[in-house]
């Protein structure tokens, strides 16, 4: 079935054509001994047994209602009963019949989807494992939160290998941190860890020095505005993804909008925040790039107005031009949040009160980018690795 | 998550039968509600039929009562139009909760389920390959949930439309034959017995070879 599908999916469009792919899909749709083909295994099964009990039951069926047609018949020739009785006998037998036809080949469809049924409901009886408190979290008009990682240790569910290694950290209030590091050191685990999307394995995450498992879960969640690396935006209408909500504040989702360099292509829409993006839902949706896509996440972060933010490679996306006028923006866009920057260009975390390296899940090195540069560690490898390219052309 | 390949019994069949539609209950009661009600009326509703047709063409055949056959007709034709609307009311009570509305619904359990749980289970590989199952088995053949109302709706219409028809169907065996008769022998118990006892025996002989045929 994949062989045959292969030519109507968009994906596969291109380099089908290129490399004449669709010559292999033909071979494979033209083997006989395919599952549901002449050789295969569904006529095998159709030629024998199955066939053979197939046909035996419906024949079987056809025999039941001679039978009750002669006994009926007899019964009304022996002066039983009328005309009249022999059609409701000979009508109700036969659907007494057919209702015990029924009755029994539905429970032998009910038995055999029983596996099935089981799976369902064992996964819809999956329990919540995580400790959910009930503790509000403080609303402070001041945004004076703290967060502290306090001897974090994380190995991820069925996996021997730590990807968090004590982990020692204290976010000051409106403090900018970047967090750097090679792939897979750890800086989304811990960003992970952060929300509260995992629990650590050793050691606490405190708020304001409260474990953070004692809060209500969603208002923990809601102390934090986050853009994913790999975000997704859903095919709503752009305000309600702004706002993540069908009712929103149209002035904030613009302003919100405007901050993050999306502004002029807003005024461009037909609808403006009515416009409904891509087209799954409304054909006449609208397709934004991935960079136009990066701007809108921003301002969903924005809108949703938290005291923290954390950004994951914001400006991934976005070409050099937009990539500045974010980076010009940063303090007006953060705010007075306190804001965690996670990226891969060492230059865009110049402008962060402090530089956190992770390397194998743990901090290496923390302190300002003047300070790092001049150590010899972690950090100055990375600059010096990305550096170099911009040195040599320079030279 | 895979299938329990233990010996499947009827009683564990029904225990997870009637789970699965208590789930279906709550997400949508009246749609249960409305599949109910539609399929008692369903495999009911043509013994009226049935019933009146023998008493008009009994009355045909023997003492042709103008009075008596008028009545009848009218009786027929009312009954008839009490039936049409009867069905249509369930019909449209049944239709504004089910249809393709009711794959959704069925699916959006596990929708639910998914937003609902921790994110370190709807981040787990063992989760995801356990819907994915679900979603491969919902699309190859119906199978688990999401259709578990239809079959049940069968088997309800199958269940009445044996009540309904052995409610006919007694007078069959139990009005006898004149003595005096040639085949008076057809009075016989043991004969009424046979007669039951093979008519049972085909009617369960067939679907057996059926789902015989389904196994493979």
């Amino acid at each position: 079935m994949y062989h045959g599908f292969l030519g109507t999916e968009d994906k596969y469009s291109l380099d089908v054509r290129m490399y004449n792919q669709h010559k292999m899909s033909e071979k494979y749709n033209c083997d006989k001994t395919g599952i549901f083909l002449s050789d295969g295994m569904f006529a095998h099964f159709a030629r024998r047994g199955m066939g053979a009990f197939s046909s035996l039951g419906s024949r079987i069926a056809t025999m039941f209602s001679g039978l009750a047609y002669v006994y009926v018949c007899l019964k009304a020739l022996g002066g039983a009963f009328g005309i009249g009785y022999v059609t409701q006998y000979v009508a109700a037998i036969t659907s007494v019949s057919g209702g015990l036809t029924q009755t029994l080949s539905t429970l032998g469809q009910l038995k055999a989807n029983t596996p099935f049924l089981e799976m369902s409901l064992e996964y819809l009886d999956i329990s919540h494992s995580m400790y959910k408190g009930s503790l509000t979290v403080e609303k402070r008009l001041d945004r004076d939160y703290e967060i502290e990682f306090r001897d974090v240790s994380f190995k991820y569910p069925g996996s021997d290998n730590y990807a968090l290694r004590h982990v020692n950290v204290k976010f000051r209030v409106g403090e900018r941190l970047a967090v750097v590091g090679e792939n897979g050191s750890g800086k989304t685990t811990f960003i992970l860890l952060l929300c509260r999307l995992y629990d650590p394995t050793e050691g606490e995450i405190l708020l304001n020095g409260i474990n953070i498992t004692k809060y209500n879960y969603r208002e923990y969640l809601d102390v934090f505005s986050v853009v994913f690396q790999d975000f997704k935006l859903p095919a709503f209408k752009l305000g309600e993804v702004v706002a993540s909500s069908m009712t929103y504040d149209k002035d904030k989702a613009t302003d919100c909008l405007v901050k993050t360099g999306f502004g002029d292509r807003l005024k461009e829409l037909p609808s403006g925040l009515e416009t409904t993006l891509y087209t799954e839902v409304d054909q006449n949706g609208v397709n934004v790039s991935g960079g136009e896509a990066q701007k809108i996440a921003l301002a969903r972060a924005l809108y949703k107005d938290s005291p923290f933010i954390v950004l994951d490679e914001p400006t991934a996306a976005l070409d050099p031009m937009a990539e500045a006028e974010i980076y010009s923006k940063f303090n007006d866009i953060v705010g007075d949040k306190t804001a965690i920057y996670i990226s891969h260009r060492l230059s865009s975390c110049r402008f962060c009160d402090e530089i956190a390296v992770f390397d194998h899940g743990s901090i290496v090195q923390k302190g300002s980018h003047d300070e790092l540069i001049s150590e010899t560690g972690k950090y100055s490898e990375l600059w010096n690795a990305q550096a170099q390219y911009y040195t040599k052309e320079e030279q | 998550m895979s299938k329990n390949k233990d010996k499947i019994t009827y009683r564990r069949m029904a225990s997870k039968t009637i789970q699965g539609i208590k789930i279906l209950y709550k997400n949508s009661p009246h749609l249960v509600i409305s599949t109910i009600l539609g399929s008692i009326w369903t495999a009911l509703n043509p013994y009226i039929g049935i019933y009146m047709s023998a008493l008009i063409i009994t009355e045909l055949s023997g003492n042709r009562n103008r009075d008596r056959l008028t009545m009848l007709v009218l009786v027929t034709l009312a009954l008839a139009a009490a039936v049409a609307l009867i069905s249509g009311l369930l019909n449209k009570y049944k239709n504004t909760y089910g249809g393709m509305a009711n794959f959704f619904r069925g699916m959006g359990n596990y929708t639910k389920k998914q937003l609902d749980m921790d994110f370190a289970d709807a981040d787990s590989q063992n989760i995801k390959d356990a819907y994915s199952n679900i979603t491969q088995n919902v699309n190859s053949g119906g199978w688990g949930l999401v259709y578990l109302l239809s079959w049940v709706e069968d088997l309800i219409k199958g269940v009445f439309t044996i009540i309904g028809g052995v409610a006919l169907t007694v007078t069959l065996f139990t009005t006898r034959v004149p003595d005096g008769s040639s085949l008076a022998f057809l009075n016989n118990p043991i004969c009424i017995i046979l007669v039951v006892a093979v008519m049972i025996g085909v009617t369960l002989l067939a679907p057996m070879c059926s789902n015989k045929a389904s196994s493979y």
